[in-house]
């Protein structure tokens, strides 16, 4: 049990001159479980492996508890880790896989087989004790995974994209099991992915990372309400926001600027960013006239691709909405659903 | 009826790279199984039959009801009582220590991203290339001053010459491993000791007999080193005791029991080789795959 500090942690790579992570601030309270989101090659396994020792810390400083472990290696820091490929040691069997670390710290037999057995239960396993991991399933393979860090009981779980191996159908499953099981265990979790579907439905707190530089962190709903900036924004949510380019003077009909945010702005332009459940469809007069170009029946929503002047939109309709390719409709923000971000800087401007 | 899958179009054109090919592999392996088949033949066969029905099945011998005279004879008349014991010891030993010393170092030089890693590995490598026969005098004179000029000497001289080939062989294996079962080790709280042998050693078992199999052919044929630093007949090996009988032998036209002396030395090897040859073939092959 333990809170997870990162101070202005930062590394760099050999030859490159951008650091992989950005001064690194988060402060993850015990027993939370915390989602670190981002497109590919943003930084997150770097983070998280900072986090596990097995990466440098050029700058700043990491702490679990109370300790400051930034050059304690990993075996110290009573942490453990499920890879994205799971790094199962392929000669061991599923028991000699799970109690690797007991044997290690000089547990004796008896304890040992117990604490196996227990996780095991607990992951559906027992029944594949002797077996190799060559000889399982991807999903019996992440549970090994997951059951070599249980039976640690350690301090922090980190995961790195545990699930991204699995099909589709197996991933919404697995996903509500860990989180399930986290809260039951009440362990510290960091966990890493690129999905933001997983992020959003996991994480008790939802750290979105870009280019090495954390852009926000918050529950789900608050990055849903209140995206920080247009990166966000755009990033949760799926399909994303539509993000349109106007000038402070032209905003179009329902969405205007509070004096607040009027003096935050720092040029002419403003991004309005609008959820696709956030349009109402009106008359083509009423509105910002757009044309249907592709309607996508997913039968409990409809999602509309509509042609505007300057670009592509998305619209959510009820499912089974009459509206068919090459309907003109019209289009207009509900009250209160826009977020404004200032262009100029990308940053979202005072409510 | 067992099902013929189609081939892929286009791969059932004539190649004419392809044809050459298959005909030097066939007229290679016919022709190597035409020696071997002499060699067998002509363990069993009296001189004369050696020289006028050199493709003929032996007869004399089987029909004196003493096949096996000539092996007999060579095993008596050339030491190889004596000399199976010393090379069985001297390759056995040799082998193991250099696999010994040579899988650490591989790990080593592949797994701790050590500075100049890249470099030594290379320099290690550049051992394989110098042959060892253009050493065998500064070798013999050194060692001869410490009085190592015996089979002590060779066994120093075995291991020195085989492990680069060993490390270079063994840093391939251990390059293809992931790096995330270290890492895992390393969170698991296994030391770097503990994290080879218990982890990486078991996965580069393959690597590691591939090793011991080509080293053991490899010594267990030298001849010349023996001959240089051999000179106590109690401590001769097979090659170097065949040596020795073949100035006897020929000089007592005993072709029979010289070629059947050869067979003794050559067939266990190539024995070996056959029942194992999938294994030395995979290893070899492992590790320069990605
Ligand atoms: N060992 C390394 N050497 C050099 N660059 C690296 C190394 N590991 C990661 N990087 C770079 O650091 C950035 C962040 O990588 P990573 O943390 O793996 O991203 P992701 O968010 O996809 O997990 C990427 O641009 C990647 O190319
Ligand atoms: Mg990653």
């Amino acid at each position: 049990m333990a809170e997870v500090i990162f101070k202005d942690a930062t590394r760099y790579f050999a030859g490159v001159d951008r650091p992989a992570v950005n001064s690194l601030n988060l402060d993850v309270p015990d027993g939370e479980f915390l989602v670190l989101v981002g497109p590919s090659g943003c930084g997150k396994s770097t983070s998280l492996r900072m986090l596990a020792g097995l990466e440098g810390v050029d700058k700043g400083s990491i702490h679990i508890g109370e300790r400051d472990v930034t050059e304690v290696p990993p075996a110290g820091r009573d942490i453990a880790m499920v890879f994205q490929n799971y790094a199962l040691y392929p000669h061991m069997s599923v028991a000699e896989n799970i109690g690797f670390h007991l044997k290690i710290a000089g547990m004796n037999k008896t304890d040992r087989e117990k604490k196996v057995r227990e996780a095991a239960e607990l992951l559906d396993l027992a029944q594949y004790l002797e077996r190799k991991p060559a000889k399982l399933s991807g999903g019996q393979r992440q549970r090994v995974a997951m059951g070599r860090a249980i039976v640690r009981e350690p301090a922090v779980f980190l995961m790195d994209e545990p699930l991204s191996n699995l099909d589709a159908k197996l991933r919404v499953q697995t996903r509500t099991q860990i989180a399930s099981l986290q809260r039951r265990l009440g362990t510290t979790t960091i966990y890493v992915t690129h999905d933001q579907v997983e992020a959003m439905t996991m994480g008790d707190r939802v750290a979105v990372l870009k280019e090495g530089v954390l852009q926000q962190c918050d529950t789900p709903i608050g990055l849903f309400a209140r995206p920080a900036n247009v990166f966000v924004a755009g990033f949760i949510g799926s399909p994303a926001m539509n993000l349109l380019d106007f000038t402070a003077d032209t905003l179009p009909s329902g969405v205007g600027l509070t004096p607040a945010q009027r003096s935050a702005l720092t040029g002419p332009d403003v991004v309005v960013g609008v959820r696709p459940e956030a349009w109402e469809t009106v008359n083509p007069v009423d509105g910002l006239e757009a044309v249907v170009e592709v309607v996508e029946e997913l039968g409990s929503d409809q999602y509309l691709y509509c042609k505007v002047p300057n670009g592509v939109l998305t619209v959510r309709t009820p499912g089974m909405s009459p509206w068919q390719r090459g309907d003109r409709i019209g289009l207009k923000v509900k009250p209160d659903q826009a977020h404004l971000f200032d262009t100029a800087t990308g940053d979202r401007l005072p409510d | 009826m067992a099902y013929k899958p189609k081939p892929a179009p286009g791969s059932r054109r004539f190649s004419p790279l392809k044809f050459i090919g298959t005909v030097v592999v066939w007229l290679v392996t016919a022709f190597n199984l035409l020696v071997l088949y002499w060699l067998i033949a002509a363990a069993f066969k009296t001189p004369i039959e050696i020289f006028t029905k050199p493709f003929a099945l032996p007869y004399t011998w089987f029909q004196r009801g003493v096949p096996f005279r000539n092996f007999e004879y060579a095993w008596n008349q050339a030491g190889f009582g004596e000399a199976v014991v010393s090379t069985v010891l001297l390759v056995g030993l040799a082998t193991v220590v250099t696999v010994a010393i040579s899988a650490p170092a591989a790990y080593a030089l592949t797994r701790f991203g050590v500075r100049g890693a890249g470099g030594l590995t290379n320099v290690i490598a550049v051992g394989m290339g110098v042959p060892f026969q253009t050493v065998v005098i500064p070798l013999f004179v050194v060692l001869s001053k410490v009085h190592l000029d015996n089979i002590y000497g060779l066994f120093i001289v075995y291991v020195a010459l085989s492990i680069p080939f060993t490390v270079f062989l063994l840093t391939g294996f251990f390059r293809s491993l992931p790096d995330e079962l270290e890492e895992a080790a390393a969170i698991d709280g296994a030391s770097a000791t503990r994290t080879f042998f218990s982890v990486m050693l078991p996965l580069a078992r393959g690597g590691l007999i591939t090793a011991l199999i080509l080293n053991a052919i490899g010594l267990w044929n030298e001849t010349l080193l023996a001959i240089v630093f051999l000179k106590d007949q109690a401590e001769f090996t097979l090659s170097r005791a065949l040596f020795t009988f073949y100035g006897a032998a020929s000089y007592q036209s005993e072709y029979g029991g010289l070629i059947a002396g050869v067979a003794l030395v050559v067939l266990p090897m190539l024995l070996l080789y056959v029942v194992l040859a999938r294994q030395i073939i995979t290893g070899l092959t492992l590790g320069s795959g990605k």
